[in-house]
């Protein structure tokens, strides 16, 4: 009788659970069936639940330094942070300064045309996307955001190629075996991507957008639903302020599951979150925030199960936390880094996706 | 014992019977459900189980129900129980499965998590008998990917 056949998939499960991610990546090389297992996303959504080596639900922090290719871990106890991934050695040099984490995979881009990476830091796979056939001249830029589908439990990329007098396009890939671009129809009218990372929230990715139509040029948000790939568009508040601004000082945010912008510049933040799909309400008007820095970063929420806290880079060693709740401030000291060092993105994340990167 | 003992005869898919106590055969959550709905005729069949997979549950069954064993006993007990062959494993979790006796299942589970652990994908294959059906350039690819893994 072949090894694993005939026993319940709950049992295989179980077993499963109770082994190391290292573990788990050296299984998965042994055969077929192994690997289908280990990649079966009912298995890493049971490996995320129920594995025993899932750590405690205090926040958990990943860091990106600037000049330094790893990711970083915050040990919310020790409160040291430590490389998480050491794989990235072969990107060349090339400087990603964008990035973005979805559901386990970090991916990092850069707005000049070029292959964007995708990783997973528990499974530490680390690879380029592949290439897009199209082509492209350094006129061109790009925008790259990652989601995923809830329905196929799959990560999908979107990729916009836009340039000047360029009518921008749309491609989209889905990770996993037999993975290969596909283009989409995209908005009906002339439009570009702005510079800032999008936020994948709930089967939907966002992303702000240049649009340009008879009345001018408008700032918007671009709403792709990652199942569908239909892509729609959301109209910002009324604000004289933010049309002038926003490519410098606003952020899009994930608040308890809604979309939500934030605004920060000389010490002050504000938030506006986006309410019934389509009512933008101010949430905070000209918050203080106790630090030196002249425009605070904010860079996630933290997912803290408990708590709807905002957490914003503070000085090149520590991070501020917001609670929305209690309107308090806290602030975490992060030991090994230097004042040479500048915290460029924050991200909150779960410890236990085992999502694979793999076209096997 | 009290002389109200009452017996069990348990009937394994290879026409063996196994005649037990109740109340060791209880430890089966699926054979308590039969006895506390009062649906047990003289034989309890198990279609799913053969002899030699009960005899090996018996045994286990038999040894947790004594009295007055010491924790260290029944600790070595359990740890020569689980050195089987890996086929003997398996049939033991299907049967504890349809027994539904979780601290048999627990047990084999944690050995076949056990066997798997610290192990390279070749010492796998051999502990289990898998065939490698990777063609050699799969292979390279699965294993380049996750080279972190055999570091």
């Amino acid at each position: 009788m072949a090894f694993l056949m005939e026993i319940p998939r709950d049992i295989i499960f179980d077993i499963f659970s109770r082994l190391s991610v290292k573990s788990l990546m050296r299984f998965k090389c042994v055969s077929k069936l192994c690997n289908s297992l280990i990649i079966d996303p009912d298995f890493v959504d049971f490996y995320h639940s129920h594995s025993i080596y899932r750590p405690d639900r205090r926040i958990k922090l990943f860091l990106r330094i600037w000049g330094r290719e790893n990711f970083y871990t915050l040990d919310p106890k020790s409160r040291q942070i430590k490389a998480c991934i050491t794989s990235l050695e072969n990107l060349n040099g090339l400087p990603y300064t964008k990035f973005g984490y979805v559901k386990g995979l970090f991916y990092l881009w850069s707005s000049c045309y070029r292959i964007a990476v995708i990783c997973n830091p528990n499974t530490r796979e680390t690879r380029f996307l592949p290439h897009l056939n199209v082509d492209t001249d350094l006129s061109y830029q790009c925008h790259y955001s990652l989601g995923f589908d809830p329905d196929k439990r799959r990560h999908k990329v979107l990729m916009t190629l836009y340039g000047t007098k360029k009518s921008t396009r749309q491609w989209v890939l889905t990770l996993g075996p037999g993975e290969s671009w596909r283009e989409i129809k995209t908005i009906p009218y002339n439009f570009h991507p702005l510079m800032q990372d999008g936020i994948y929230i709930d089967g939907i990715i966002y992303f702000f957008i240049g649009c340009s139509n008879s009345n001018g040029s408008e700032i918007k948000i671009a709403k792709f639903n990652v199942t569908t790939e239909e892509i729609r568009t959301i109209s910002l508040w009324c604000d004289e302020e933010y049309q002038v601004n926003i490519e410098w000082y606003f952020s899009l945010i994930e608040i308890k599951g809604k979309l939500a912008v934030i605004y920060s510049k000389y010490g002050i933040i504000k938030l506006w979150i986006l309410q019934n799909g389509d009512e933008w309400v101010q949430q905070l008007q000209d918050q203080v925030v106790p630090t030196n820095l002249s425009s605070p970063l904010c860079c996630t929420n933290t997912h803290d199960l408990d708590k709807e806290e905002i957490a914003i880079v503070d000085s090149p060693t520590s991070i501020l936390l917001y609670d929305l709740k209690k309107k308090t401030w806290r602030q975490i000291d992060i030991k090994g880094l230097t004042y040479d060092d500048k915290i460029i993105g924050i991200y909150s994340y779960d410890d236990n996706w085992i999502y694979s990167l793999g076209r096997i | 014992m009290s002389s109200s003992t009452k017996f069990l005869t348990l009937k394994t898919c290879d026409d063996k019977k196994f005649v037990l106590d109740e109340a060791i055969a209880v430890r089966s959550q699926t054979i308590k459900n039969m006895v506390e709905d009062d649906c047990v005729s003289n034989v309890i069949p198990l279609p799913n189980v053969n002899s030699k997979t009960m005899t090996k549950v018996i045994e286990y069954w038999k040894k947790h129900s004594e009295e007055g064993v010491s924790k260290d006993v029944l600790m070595d007990f359990d740890k020569a129980f689980v050195k089987v062959h890996h086929s003997i494993l398996h049939a033991l979790i299907l049967a504890a499965n349809f027994l539904n006796d979780k601290e048999i299942l627990d047990m084999m589970c944690q050995e076949v998590a056990d066997r798997i652990k610290g192990k390279t994908p070749e010492e796998i294959r051999k502990e289990f008998d898998i065939k490698n059906d990777f063609t050699p350039e799969e292979e390279e690819e699965i294993r380049k990917e996750n080279a972190w893994a055999f570091e």
